[in-house]
């Protein structure tokens, strides 16, 4: 197999999105080292005008309808690629926002930390375009690279150390798993070309194969039984690293899902519904039964994340067009609920020094707005009209009963009912229980911009989501034929 | 014109919670009083007028308001049905609701928090009004779910009580465990149907099969039985007593509990066909109205006492939707709300007269001290009671009369029983709180008065509404009401019409001898011989622990749900903080025991040189320590290497290959 590596001048503008990133970490880098003067702020304010810069490009691309591949297929540019990496980019915005008072408090390496938030983010932009099992690999060690120093960068926390260890420990362990899974497939079909692999037929190799692959997406978003890293690593990270850790590598990760199970593995449908309907359930109550238990916010978000990928494998358990469209709006609640309730958990966090929930109690004497937008937040999590979440639920629950996934439906009503019970134990806290210390809280300005970003998008996604949804399904157009009701799924978890 | 009044009656509240909501803080409690109650009073003119145009055209109207879901196959708008259904609970809703803002003013005066507690009522108000004029069920629902967090937020006004937060996280669970067959309902109205839409839906609901009818029917029921406390899922309502007082009239006697009645009424046409379902609805009701009615006998909180009357009428209402008496139902849910906002309201005057005392112990001669509050409390339980010719003896008569006419004789027993124990233990309330000797405490006795104005006048209003409410639906079967309902509400079994003017007379003159009966009987016990009630109590001791308790119901759901749900997640916290750092050790352990084993052969023998044992005992240090971050890519590659060698062996199990074969491939 040869590549051909010659880039015309129209090839590189699909990567314009993230060559013009690159460019702008360099110039980050550079400015951090020369100039004594600049302020980690500054550098944030900076960082964040890059993003948007390249968010503006892909909103362009999107607009234009600007698409292609290069290198062969390992790089695809479609508007699916490009409604993930809106969307991370979108998240790594919200959450350089939500980090600057933190950094503020680090000892050390203040400007570094924006610059590897950024190369997680590119890592992030080439898994949603990974269009190879090769770039599979190699994008998703990239982007996680950046993520295990992120996650112990408090080096005199022991917790963070702690947490950034384990991650690593079992990160690696899933890039290993990753590898041979590849290996598998390849030695089954020779080819590691997603469109390629679609045209073979495998046996137990790629059966053994996709599913250790599955495995180790399944590690970066967090399903059970791949989980046992979320907790103790979210609980220990510096927490806008949590909340970045919580959405952005979810999103890539699931682009690279959806591309794979869709495009490559689309003739093996009957057997990765199973797999995908297993991994829902098992998520969704697993996640919320212990988050009852939890007594840690972070480790509350932790688990909370955990259902909701849950809920994310429904739309792949149904295996349609709609299920991906409906996965696509999904994310978007998820990332404007998640990504204010960290907002608000950073902000009160900063000035009590805690993330117990008890600490919580009578939030709303202390900061009314802080308990009345992390009350909107959750109740966006738990899926209550007419907030977001809920269109969310909706929309996968629709495509579950298209499949007549009755059993998958039904686990996810129960679940409904369960998580509203921890969410509700927060808000409790909040506003029923008397304030330990009643003294006010105040939020810095960066903060409160994401809580409003939070709050618009949970609201406007809940109350008027058309835009969206038609954006949603405008990314997934390519899957417009995978439709059809899957037999085998039906007669055995069906009705 | 039309369209833009009934756009206008949920977008007042709407504005006043926004206002209020975020400006709240910067004016007095006076202007936010007079801005959320003014905001329901516009949408009650704008409710009279649409009701007007009802009146004059009962074609049912759809308004829709914009494009919500769209994509794919699923589209729904945010629309409004307005029909004679509608137009009656927005008639409850509103003129009731009105009411209880302006009796609020004067309860909550002087209250930390009074902004954010009309903030909340004219919350409630927007999610009520979307339940009752959706026309379609995502809508119904987002008011299904808007209700019930206004509710949650209500009861759990008072920070300071303990049992009022439990009693919100309760109500709002309950609640919830109901809203997952409501959504089941839904999505399976959705996968048989491809739309939401009432009108498509009760249009084209003849086509459905009986089995699909009946499993739409329950589901909805589930629903139903959560949102309006009946059998078993009851238990929440008697609890949301802890909020303040004017949210129990509002929200949990007149308006959202009775949001279940209200479903399954629009959703008759489902109902009809499925005749299990409708058994279920009327066995529901029956036992819930006589259940709840026995716990009301004995129970000594003022305002307990009126929710399990709540609960039991709700009942009977159910028990009318069960015989297809819908429009039975709905009269019911009319005169209730009027009778029972009244006494929740008078209730209020009463515990407000004594500054906060609710115990029907430690009451007892109020009927000279606070005279306005003694006579309305006195309409209410004769209108609740079943005397004719008060509101409620109307219209539960017509339930009764209904299910005994349609030969349903065990659940007319259950309804007659049920009315003679109403009858008693509302009598005993009023006799207990107005008669006999005063117990009220001294130091609180002399500070004892009359509400002011603007609590007595909508308790004087509501008095009226009591006292003549029943006349809508005189003469029975064809009043006002009646006729008004009967193109959308028209009873199943072509109802009464066909019975014997003599036998409905006969049932009506039944009814109100046991009405008499209850009210004479609380009278002996209560006022004539007072010690007699103590006296049958300690006779009973087993039944009257029985009941004082409740039954032990919620004893028992904790017992067999909450705590095992509570355990297990427990548990699996444990395994999750645990397992990982077991795994860990396990590796250091493995560590431990190469570097032992190796230290071993090194030692005895390859050299047995002393700088190689050194090196040894200090690799055996190092994988002893607890994890540090420098020697970490060891345990992952021991992790990696691991794990590939359990997978390849699991594989050659699966293939049933050997290594060798498989390679070879």
């Amino acid at each position: 197999m040869t590549f051909d590596l010659a880039l015309t001048g129209s090839d590189l503008l699909l990567l314009l999105p993230e060559i013009l990133l690159t460019l702008w970490l360099c110039l980050m880098v550079c400015l951090d080292f020369s100039m004594r003067k600049i302020t980690h702020q500054n550098l944030a304010y900076l960082g964040i005008g890059g993003v948007l810069a390249t968010l503006v490009v892909l909103i362009w691309f999107d607009l234009t309808g600007i698409t292609g591949t290069l290198f062969k297929n390992m790089f695809v540019l479609d508007r699916l690629a490009i409604f993930f990496k809106i969307f991370i980019l979108l998240a790594t915005a919200l959450v350089m926002c939500s980090s600057i008072d933190s950094v503020r408090t680090f000892r050390f390496f203040k400007g570094e930390y924006y610059f590897l938030v950024l190369m997680s983010t590119l890592g992030m932009m080439f898994m949603a375009s990974a269009g190879d099992l090769l770039s599979v690999f190699v994008t998703v060690e990239f982007s996680t690279f950046g993520f295990y120093v992120l996650v112990a960068y408090l080096r005199d926390d022991l917790r963070s150390s702690e947490a950034g260890l384990k991650f690593f420990i079992l990160g690696v362990f899933a890039a290993g798993l990753l590898a041979y899974g590849i290996s598998l497939v390849y030695g089954e079909t020779g080819t590691l070309i997603f469109s390629d692999i679609a045209g073979t037929s495998g046996s137990y190799g790629m059966t053994i194969g996709f599913l250790l692959i599955f495995a180790a997406l399944g590690f970066k978003i967090g399903a059970v039984p791949f989980h046992s890293w979320i907790p103790d690593t979210y609980q220990g990270a510096p927490t806008p690293v949590t909340a970045f850790l919580s959405i952005a590598p979810k999103g890539a990760a699931i682009a690279i899902l959806i591309r794979m199970f869709y495009v490559a593995l689309a003739s093996f449908k009957p057997m990765w519904v199973l797999l995908f309907i297993a991994g829902s359930i098992l998520s969704m109550t697993y996640g919320n039964i212990v988050a009852i238990a939890q007594k840690n916010i972070k480790r509350l978000l932790a688990y909370s994340g955990i259902a909701q990928i849950g809920n994310v494998l429904i739309g792949l358990a149904a295996g349609t067009k709609q299920g991906s469209d409906a996965i696509l709006f999904y994310l978007l609640t998820y990332l404007f609920a998640n990504l204010g309730a960290f907002a608000v958990v950073i902000g009160v966090s900063h000035i009590i020094k805690s993330d117990e929930i008890e600490d919580y109690s009578g939030l709303n004497r202390r900061s009314p707005f802080l308990a009345a937008s992390m009350l909107l937040f959750l109740l966006s999590l738990a899926g209550v009209p007419p907030l977001a979440g809920f269109i969310g639920k909706l929309y996968l629950f629709v495509a579950a009963i298209d499949q007549e996934l009755y059993t998958l439906l039904i686990f996810g009503l129960i679940n409904i009912i369960i998580s509203m019970y921890y969410y509700l134990i927060v808000v409790k806290k909040m506003y029923i229980n008397e304030p330990l210390d009643p003294s006010p809280l105040t939020v810095s300005i960066p903060l409160k911009t994401v809580v409003y970003v939070g709050i618009a998008g949970t609201l406007l996604l809940g109350i008027y989501p058309k835009p969206f949804i038609d954006w949603a399904v405008s990314a997934t157009l390519m899957f417009s034929n995978i439709a059809g009701p899957t037999a085998a799924a039906g007669s055995i978890f069906g009705g | 014109m039309f369209e833009l009044l009934v756009l206008l009656i949920p977008l007042f509240p709407l504005l006043a919670v926004l206002v209020n909501g975020l400006f709240g803080h910067r004016y007095s409690h006076e202007v936010a009083a007079r801005l959320a109650y003014g905001s329901v009073f516009l949408s009650f003119l704008c409710a009279l007028a649409v009701a007007a145009d009802v009146v004059a055209d009962p074609q049912p109207r759809e308004v829709v308001a914009y494009s919500w879901i769209f994509g794919g196959d699923l589209s729904i708008d945010l629309a409004f049905l307005i029909d004679p259904l509608t137009t009656v609970m927005l008639l409850v809703v509103t003129g009731v609701g009105f009411l209880i803002h302006v009796y609020s003013v004067g309860y909550m005066h002087g209250e930390e928090g009074f902004t954010r507690f009309f903030t909340y009522m004219n919350l409630f108000m927007v999610s009520m009004l979307l339940l009752v004029m959706g026309n379609n069920y995502a809508v119904l629902f987002i008011g299904w779910e808007g209700v019930g967090l206004c509710s949650y937020l209500l009861i759990g006004y008072y920070y300071d009580k303990v049992s009022a937060a439990k009693a919100a996280t309760k109500a709002f669970v309950m609640n919830r465990i109901g809203d997952a067959g409501f959504l089941l309902a839904i999505f399976l109205i959705f996968s048989h149907f491809r739309t939401l839409d009432y009108t498509t839906v009760l249009a084209q609901a003849s086509e459905l099969s009986t089995g699909m009818a009946t499993a739409i029917a329950l589901c909805l029921l589930v629903g139903a039985v959560g949102k309006s406390a009946q059998l078993p899922l009851y238990t929440w309502l008697p609890d949301a007593m802890e909020g303040p007082t004017p949210v129990s009239a509002l929200i949990h006697a007149a308006t959202m509990v009775t949001a279940g009645v209200y479903m399954v009424v629009r959703n008759h046409a489902i109902y009809d066909l499925a005749p299990i379902a409708m058994t279920a609805v009327g066995i529901i009701g029956g036992t819930t109205a006589l259940f709840a009615a026995t716990i009301g006998l004995v129970q000594n909180d003022i305002k307990r006492v009126l929710a399990y009357s709540t609960v039991s009428q709700l009942g009977y209402m159910f028990l009318a939707c069960g015989v297809g008496a819908y429009i039975a139902a709905i009269f019911h849910l009319v005169t209730h709300a009027f009778f029972k906002a009244l006494l929740f309201l008078a209730a209020g005057s009463v515990i407000h007269a004594l500054g906060g005392e609710q115990d029907i112990r430690k009451m007892g001669g109020l009927r000279q001290k606070i005279p306005i509050t003694y006579a309305v409390f006195m309409i209410g339980t004769i209108a609740i009671a079943g005397i004719p010719p008060l509101a409620g003896f109307w219209s539960k008569d017509e339930i009764l009369a209904h299910a005994f006419v349609q030969h349903h004789y065990g659940l007319y027993l259950l309804g007659a029983i049920g009315a003679v124990l109403t009858s008693f233990y509302m009598f005993r309330l009023t006799f207990l709180t107005f008669y006999g000797p005063s117990r009220v405490d001294p130091h609180v006795a002399h500070h004892i008065h009359e509400s002011p104005k603007v609590m007595t006048v909508p308790l004087m209003i509501l008095a009226a509404l009591s006292i003549v409410g029943g006349f809508l639906g005189v003469p029975p079967e064809h009043g006002l009401l009646h006729s008004f309902l009967h193109p959308v509400a028209a009873s199943a079994g072509g109802a009464a019409h066909e019975s014997s003017t003599g036998l409905v007379v006969g049932l009506a003159t039944f009814a109100t001898l046991t009405a008499f009966a209850g009210l004479g009987l609380a009278y002996y016990l209560y006022v004539v011989r007072p010690h007699m009630a103590d006296e049958w109590a300690r006779r009973t001791s087993g039944l009257y622990t029985l009941l004082l308790n409740k039954y032990y119901v919620d004893e028992f759901y904790d017992r067999i749900a909450v705590e095992p749900c509570k355990r297990l997640g427990d548990m699996w916290d444990w395994a999750d903080r645990h397992i990982i750092d077991r795994v860990v050790q396990g590796i250091n352990h493995m560590t431990d025991k190469g570097a032992a084993a190796a230290t071993w052969i090194e030692k005895h023998i390859i050299y047995g040189g002393l700088n190689i044992i050194g090196y040894a005992n200090h690799l055996a240090a190092w994988s002893w320590r607890k994890l540090q971050s420098g020697m970490v890519h060891h345990y992952a590659t021991i992790i990696v290497i691991g794990l590939a060698v359990l997978v390849h062996l699991l594989l050659f199990w699966l293939t049933g290959a050997t290594p060798g074969s498989y390679a070879m491939r």
